[in-house]
């Protein structure tokens, strides 16, 4: 089995599960043929949706392009494991998120500054710990139709800003909603850290999502 | 012997917030957290927020994955012939 291939579960969805085996079998021929797309037209049909779901977790545009890269290739030397019991787009899914968490690691590993102070949530309270400026209420139903056109555009563009370690704790957990334990090997952080750069990336969210007008009638920025 | 809740200030209210979202808070702490939210209006707008914010992450992560997104998060052109050449 190849590096990084195992289960594709891309959004922690339990629907999505793609399970395989190195194993190759007439029936899983038979699967591959059916199910797999020839390679050559591999980069335009998923291309740009790998690309979409790196992006949207990596900041780097080169890094992101390299992942789909290597993606593709993972997926070339171990297509004999792909049985078909799952969409194509999602197996490739299952390995990018695997070399995402992969690129998490060999980042984390460089970084040095994931804990210390955050200026930029300190200045949000007073020093005896009291709102500087005051949380507005939200006018948001998470079912209505602005939860997808309004708060989910501008969650992105907050999440770009967002220092790369309270970044990754929040896209693993939070987003892809894998298990703290998990995220915390990956990130090589204790439990205790792991939710000091939760409660940082929320309250920055909050904030930047609240600076774009979010919940605000008719008032959302760029 | 009752054990009364202390005070929270706003900072500490955010970062048990937090906690309560992943399920760490212990029953003493929730007492605390929701004494403070009924006297903190601006705490309670932001617990909401981060309920909200946790529903939006996960929304954004799977409807990105496999939904339409806007042009500027495409593969690029050079990015795309070399892909094609890698693959073939």
């Amino acid at each position: 089995m190849i590096n990084g291939v195992g289960t594709a579960n891309p959004s922690g969805q339990g629907a999505l599960t793609c399970l395989f085996s190195a194993d190759s079998s007439s029936m899983q021929d038979a699967a591959i043929t059916k199910d797999m797309p020839l390679a050559e037209v591999w980069v335009d049909q998923y291309g740009d949706l790998l690309f979409r779901y790196a992006r949207l977790r990596v900041t780097d545009r080169a890094d992101c392009e390299e992942l789909v890269q290597e993606t593709f290739l993972a997926a070339l030397k171990g297509k004999e494991n792909f049985r078909g019991q799952c969409d194509f787009a999602t197996w490739l899914v299952g390995i990018l998120k695997h070399k995402i968490m992969d690129h998490f690691r060999r980042q984390q590993r460089n970084q040095t500054d994931s804990l210390s102070e955050d200026s930029t949530v300190d200045a949000m309270f007073s020093g005896l710990g009291k709102w500087k400026k005051f949380p507005r209420r939200w006018h948001i139903d998470p079912q209505d139709s602005a939860m997808e056109s309004e708060v989910l555009p501008a969650l992105q563009r907050c999440m770009e800003a967002l220092p790369e370690s309270q970044r990754r704790a929040f896209v693993l957990n939070i987003m892809d909603e894998q298990k703290a334990e998990e995220v915390c090997k990956t990130l090589q952080v204790s439990s205790t850290n792991l939710y000091v750069l939760l409660h940082r990336a929320r309250l920055r969210l909050r904030d930047c999502l609240e600076k774009k007008g979010i919940g605000q009638a008719g008032a959302v920025k760029g | 012997m009752l054990k009364l809740p202390k005070v929270l200030n706003c900072q500490a209210a955010s970062e048990m917030s937090c906690r309560r979202r992943d399920g760490r808070l212990t029953r003493y702490e929730r007492v605390v957290l929701a004494v403070h939210l009924v006297l903190c209006a601006g705490c309670r707008f932001m617990d909401r927020q981060f309920a909200i914010l946790d529903l939006a992450a996960r929304k954004l992560g799977y409807k990105t994955s496999f939904d339409s997104a806007p042009d500027n998060q495409r593969l690029s052109p050079e990015a795309r012939e070399k892909l094609k050449k890698l693959i073939q």
